[in-house]
C-alpha cells in the first residue's frame, strides 16, 4: 500500500484515524452494554399451582415434591393454591417439575423455555405446564402487578440539612 | 594549562562531595532538632490529631479490635476508590475536585436505570458504569471548562458546580423519569413520575464484594473489590509517568512555563477533571453495591465532601497527594466515623453528640488542611522571596 505523505503531513490521516478510534470505542461500549443487559436482565416468575381454565378446560392444581429451575434454584414441595416467586437471570431457562397426579403417582416434566427480554414479570401455570409442556404460549404468560396507589404521598427529601 | 583547570575542577567536586557527605553523616547521626520535630508536627497535624481521637475513641467504645477491622476493611473497600479519584486533579494543580458529586450523580442514574431494567449482579454493575461514563465525560468537560475560566479558585468554582447540577439532577429525577424518561417500576413514587427517597439495590448488593469471599475467622475480605482498588492504584502510578501525568505536573508547577514549553494547559486541566470525574461515578456504583441502599437525593451530595476531608485527613494537602495518603485517610477518617457515636454514647450517654462530632470534625479537618497549606505556602514564598533578596543584596 502506497502511502501519501503529504496526508500525514496535513494531518488528514491521524485525524481520520482518531474518528475511526473513536468510533470504534463507542461501538465497542455500546456492544458491550447490549451483552450486560441481555446477560443481566432478571426476570419474576410466578410459579403459579391453582386451578386454571384453559380453553374452556380446567386444569386442577396438585402436590408438588419439588422445582428446579437452571439447577440453582429449588423449591420443595408446594401445595395447591400456592404461588411460588422465583427471580431468574438471562432468557433460556430449564425447569423441572416433580408432581403428584390424582392418582398420587409421581410424575415428572422437564423444559426448556425462553422469557421474552421485555417481561419483568411472567405467570407459569404449573397445572397446564405438566399437561402440555410443548405448547408454551399457554403456560407462560404475561403478568401486570397490579400498582396501588396509596392515599398518603411518600414525602421527598432533597436536603437532609433542610437548607 | 587545562590539566590544571581539571585538576581544579576534580579539587572542588571533592571537596564538595565531602562537605555533602559530612552534612548527610550529621544529618543521620545528629538527634532530632526541636525545629524539626516542630516541622514534622506542623506538617502532620491532621493525621497526628486523627490518630490520637482515634485512640481515644478505641478506648471509649468498646468495640472488640476484630469488630474495628471488619468494620474498617469494609469501609477501605467501600470508600477508596472514591478518594483515589481526586488524586488526578491535585496531580494537575487544581486543587480538591468537589466537582466529583457530578461523577456521582452519574454512577447513581446508572444504578436507578439498571434497577428499573431489572439487570443484576456483576452485568448490572458494569452496565451502570457503561451507563455513567459518557454522563461523566460530558459533565467534567463542562466542569473542567469553566474551571479553566476560574484558574485559582478551582476548589469553590467546583464546589458551586456541583450545588447548580444537583438541581439539575433532581430536576430529571424529581420530575423527569416517569414523566418523560419512562420508568414502570416500583422505583416510581405512586403519584406517576419521581423516583423514591430510597431505592433498593437488591440486584447489585454487595455483588463485587462477595465475587470473591474471602474470610479469616469472622473478618470478611471483599477480594475483588480490594483487587479493583489496586488496578486503579496501578492506574494512578502508571499515570503519573505517562505525557498526560507529566504534563499534569508541569501545569501544577507552573502553568506559564508549561506553556512556553508547549503543553496545551487548558486542554489537559480539562483532562484531569473529566478522569477524575469518570472514576468518581465508578467510585459511586462501587460505594453504593457496598451499601445496597441508595438515598436517591442525598446519597451523593456528601460524598464530595467527605472524600476530600478523607484525603486531607491522610496528610494530604490541596497542592499534594498521593495514594498513601488515600489509604491512610480512609482508615483514620473512617474509623473516626466509626468509634465517635459509641464513644460519645459510653462517655456522655448520647450517641448523637458522636454524630455532631463526626459532622463538624468532618468540616473542620477540610478548614485546618486548608489553613495550614495556605500557611505554609505564604512562609515558602517569603522564605524564597527573602533568599532572592538576600542574593540580590550578595551581588551588589
Amino acid at each position: 500500500m502506497k502511502i501519501d505523505f503529504s496526508l500525514i503531513k496535513d494531518g488528514i490521516i491521524s485525524h481520520r484515524r482518531r474518528i475511526l478510534v473513536t468510533a470504534g470505542v463507542v461501538i465497542f461500549f455500546l456492544l458491550l452494554a447490549l451483552t450486560m443487559f441481555f446477560v443481566g436482565k432478571s426476570h419474576t416468575l410466578l410459579l403459579n399451582n391453582t386451578d386454571v381454565e384453559v380453553n374452556g378446560k380446567l386444569y386442577k392444581a396438585f402436590d408438588i415434591e419439588e422445582i428446579i429451575i437452571d439447577e440453582d434454584n429449588v423449591i420443595e414441595g408446594s401445595y395447591p393454591g400456592i404461588i411460588d416467586e422465583i427471580l431468574v437471570v438471562g432468557q433460556s431457562h430449564h425447569i423441572k417439575i416433580s408432581y403428584y397426579d390424582e392418582d398420587d403417582d409421581l410424575n415428572q416434566v422437564e423444559v426448556s423455555f425462553n422469557v421474552p427480554v421485555s417481561e419483568r414479570m411472567m405467570n407459569v401455570s404449573l397445572p397446564v405446564l405438566a399437561a402440555h409442556s410443548t405448547e408454551e404460549s399457554l403456560w407462560l404468560t404475561h403478568f401486570e402487578p397490579i400498582s396501588i396507589s396509596s392515599e398518603e404521598e411518600e414525602e421527598v427529601i432533597t436536603d437532609e440539612f433542610s437548607m | 594549562m587545562i590539566k590544571d583547570k581539571f585538576k581544579n575542577i576534580s579539587e572542588s567536586s571533592k571537596k564538595a562531595l565531602k562537605s555533602y557527605s559530612n552534612d548527610l553523616k550529621t544529618t543521620l547521626t545528629t538527634k532530632p532538632t526541636a525545629a524539626g520535630v516542630k516541622k514534622f508536627l506542623f506538617n502532620n497535624i491532621v493525621p497526628i490529631m486523627f490518630i490520637i481521637i482515634g485512640i481515644f475513641g478505641i478506648i471509649f467504645s468498646g468495640f472488640t479490635p476484630t469488630a474495628i477491622i471488619n468494620e474498617m476493611l469494609t469501609r477501605l473497600a467501600r470508600n477508596s476508590f472514591l478518594v483515589v479519584s481526586l488524586l488526578i486533579p491535585i496531580m494537575a494543580g487544581m486543587g480538591l475536585n468537589f466537582g466529583m458529586t457530578l461523577g456521582a450523580m452519574a454512577g447513581q442514574i446508572g444504578l436507578l436505570l439498571i434497577t428499573e431494567w431489572g439487570v443484576v449482579g456483576v452485568p448490572g454493575l458494569l452496565l451502570a458504569a457503561i451507563i455513567s461514563t459518557p454522563i461523566s465525560v460530558l459533565l467534567g468537560w463542562w466542569c473542567g471548562t469553566i474551571l479553566n475560566k476560574a484558574k485559582g479558585r478551582e476548589m469553590v468554582t467546583s464546589y458551586i458546580i456541583g450545588f447548580f447540577v444537583n438541581g439539575v439532577y433532581q430536576l430529571i429525577v424529581l420530575f423527569m423519569m416517569g414523566s418523560v424518561f419512562p420508568i414502570k417500576s416500583e422505583i416510581l413514587l405512586p403519584r406517576g413520575y419521581g423516583i423514591r427517597n430510597m431505592v433498593n439495590l437488591t440486584g447489585v448488593r454487595r455483588v463485587l464484594d462477595n465475587l470473591i469471599p474471602l474470610k479469616i475467622g469472622v473478618v470478611q475480605i471483599p477480594i475483588a473489590t480490594f483487587l479493583l482498588i489496586a488496578g486503579l492504584c496501578f492506574f494512578i502510578m502508571w499515570f503519573r509517568k505517562t505525557k498526560l501525568g507529566q504534563d499534569m505536573r508541569a501545569v501544577a508547577g507552573d502553568m506559564e512555563v508549561a506553556r512556553a514549553s508547549g503543553i496545551k494547559v487548558e486542554r489537559t486541566r480539562v483532562l484531569a477533571i473529566i478522569i477524575s470525574t469518570v472514576l468518581a461515578g465508578y467510585g459511586m456504583i462501587v460505594y453504593l453495591q457496598n451499601m445496597g441502599t441508595l438515598n436517591t437525593y442525598n446519597s451523593h451530595s456528601q460524598v464530595g465532601m467527605f472524600s476530600a476531608a478523607a484525603l486531607l485527613v491522610g496528610g494530604a494537602s490541596v497542592a499534594k497527594a498521593n495514594i498513601r495518603n488515600v489509604f491512610l485517610g480512609v482508615v483514620l477518617f473512617h474509623l473516626m466515623f466509626y468509634v465517635a457515636p459509641y464513644a460519645g454514647k459510653n462517655l456522655i450517654g448520647e450517641a448523637q453528640l458522636g454524630e455532631y462530632f463526626r459532622v463538624f470534625v468532618s468540616y473542620g479537618v477540610i478548614t485546618i488542611a486548608l489553613v495550614i497549606y495556605e500557611i505554609s505556602h505564604r512562609r515558602e514564598t517569603a522564605l524564597q522571596a527573602r533568599a532572592l533578596r538576600e542574593s540580590t543584596e550578595g551581588g551588589k
